[in-house]
């Protein structure tokens, strides 16, 4: 083997089709292309500093999908490396480069949404605002009532307080008398019941007094008539001492003495 | 202080022409916005008089500095409890399919129509998409708000609201393409 075939056939050699003991054979003869073969398996060995930028155009150009291997993104949020490296690919990808310049495109028409005509009767109502009572029940009421939670709190606080309502109610007013199961409202019947019992009360009052006022009547009456009794008496008893004395004699006066001190019985029953 | 803060400070003091302009002149985002969520303009016009007057309520406390955002916030929060409200009576509200009129200030008729056209399309493309990512859209491409009150508004980190609010305009750039492959190359003369 000469110098000339060695270095023709190194790229074989290092792949392996050729053997090996020719190739030692000449390096051993030959200085010069021991050397060279030396640099070959030197520079094998990263003697510089790995080249992101080149590796990362290297994988997009050999990947299947290189507009996934990138991601686009706007200039200010980029570092320099990956702008060279965007750059590098939008001048690659014909999709990708009509992405951006609609993406572009769009940093401009996206503003003329910002405004919408609104109807005049709704600027009315917005400059009313000024003049409306700020704390308008009604429409702070809308408003809460639009919010979905405050709905389902206030029904859940009302049917609390209902349920406490009815537990706290006194047993009375379901037990009351006929007049409550006629379906009128508790409190006309409790009007109603308060009004019966003063009635009644009244009634009672009176109906004492009506009594205690006959019972005066009646006593009053007996004791005129007891009066009239005695005055009877006493002149009954009057006039037969004027008589006994008209027709007075000893014996007579005796017998009439012993007559006026027996106790006579009255026509009433009482005696003197 | 800005043109918005003297404009609060009047209408603090009691003032009845700050408030109008005050009206005039959020009216159409907060109605735009609303209307985005609900897709009915009934409900929309609701939603706008109730953020009206909570503003209205809650102006004399309200010492920050980011108002557009305040309100817009406001008309986020009270459109999805309409729509929270709605799925809970399990209420079919008429969504209008028509497309909305959105207010353009350019004389030309060709340029208007070109521009009609364009929202319209824009209108269709983000119906198709996922709340969240539409959610995003709205509030840092159409309503133009920083990333650093969204993050505060949605309660997310401010490198995820980057990073979703590029992925969401991407995913509608899709849609947009879906519906009209030549969108790049249409252009409307821009405000």
């Amino acid at each position: 083997m000469n110098c000339h075939e060695f270095h023709q056939n190194t790229e074989s050699w290092l792949r392996g089709e050729t053997p090996d003991h020719h190739w030692k054979h000449h390096m051993e003869q030959c200085q010069s292309c021991a050397q060279m073969y030396n640099e070959i398996m030197y520079s094998m060995e990263p003697t510089h500093p790995q080249d992101e930028m080149l590796t990362r155009k290297i994988l997009a150009a050999t990947s299947r999908k290189p507009c996934e291997s990138i991601e686009l993104k706007d200039d200010a949020l980029l570092t320099p490396f990956e702008k060279k490296l965007q750059d590098y690919h939008l001048f690659t990808c014909a999709n990708c480069r009509n992405l951006m310049a609609v993406s572009d495109q769009l940093k401009q028409d996206l503003p003329l949404l910002a405004e919408h005509r609104v109807p005049e009767s709704l600027t009315n109502k917005l400059l009313a605002i000024y003049k409306i009572n700020r704390y308008s029940l009604a429409h702070i009421w809308r408003s809460l009532w639009m919010r979905p939670r405050f709905s389902l709190e206030f029904s859940y606080v009302l049917a609390l307080v209902f349920w406490i309502g009815i537990s706290l109610t006194p047993d009375h007013i379901f037990t009351a008398p006929p007049i409550l199961k006629n379906g009128r409202s508790t409190l006309q019947n409790i009007k109603e019941i308060t009004k019966n019992q003063w009635n009644g009360t009244l009634n009672s009052v009176k109906h004492t007094w009506d009594k205690q006022v006959q019972q005066a009547k009646t006593l009053s009456q007996k004791a005129v008539a007891k009066s009239e009794a005695m005055r009877r008496n006493s002149s009954q008893f009057t006039a037969r001492l004027k008589k006994s004395s008209k027709n007075q004699t000893p014996d007579r006066t005796d017998q009439s003495s012993q007559k006026t001190k027996q106790p006579k019985e009255t026509s009433n029953g009482s005696k003197h | 202080m800005t043109s918005d803060e003297a404009l609060i400070q009047k209408c603090k003091r009691g003032d009845h022409t700050a408030w109008e302009e005050l009206v005039r002149m959020y009216q159409g985002r907060v109605f735009a916005m609303a209307l985005q969520y609900l897709h009915n303009p009934d409900d929309a016009s609701e939603i706008t008089q109730d953020v009206f007057l909570k503003v209205y309520q809650q102006l004399k406390s309200f010492n920050g500095e980011y108002f557009t955002a305040w309100i817009l916030f406001i008309t986020r929060n009270k459109a999805i409890d309409r729509l929270r409200w709605r799925k809970q009576r399990s209420e079919t509200q008429p969504i209008s399919n028509e497309e909305p009129e959105f207010i353009d200030s350019r004389p030309d008729p060709a340029q208007e129509w070109e521009t009609r056209e364009k929202q319209g399309l824009l209108y269709r493309a983000l119906k198709k998409m996922a709340p969240a990512k539409r959610d995003l859209l709205m509030l840092k491409e159409i309503q133009g708000l920083k990333f650093k009150e969204i993050a505060a508004m949605l309660g997310l980190p401010l490198g995820t609201v980057k990073s979703r609010s590029n992925q969401a305009r991407l995913e509608l750039a899709r849609a947009v393409i879906e519906i009209n492959p030549d969108y790049a190359q249409t252009k409307v003369v821009g405000k």
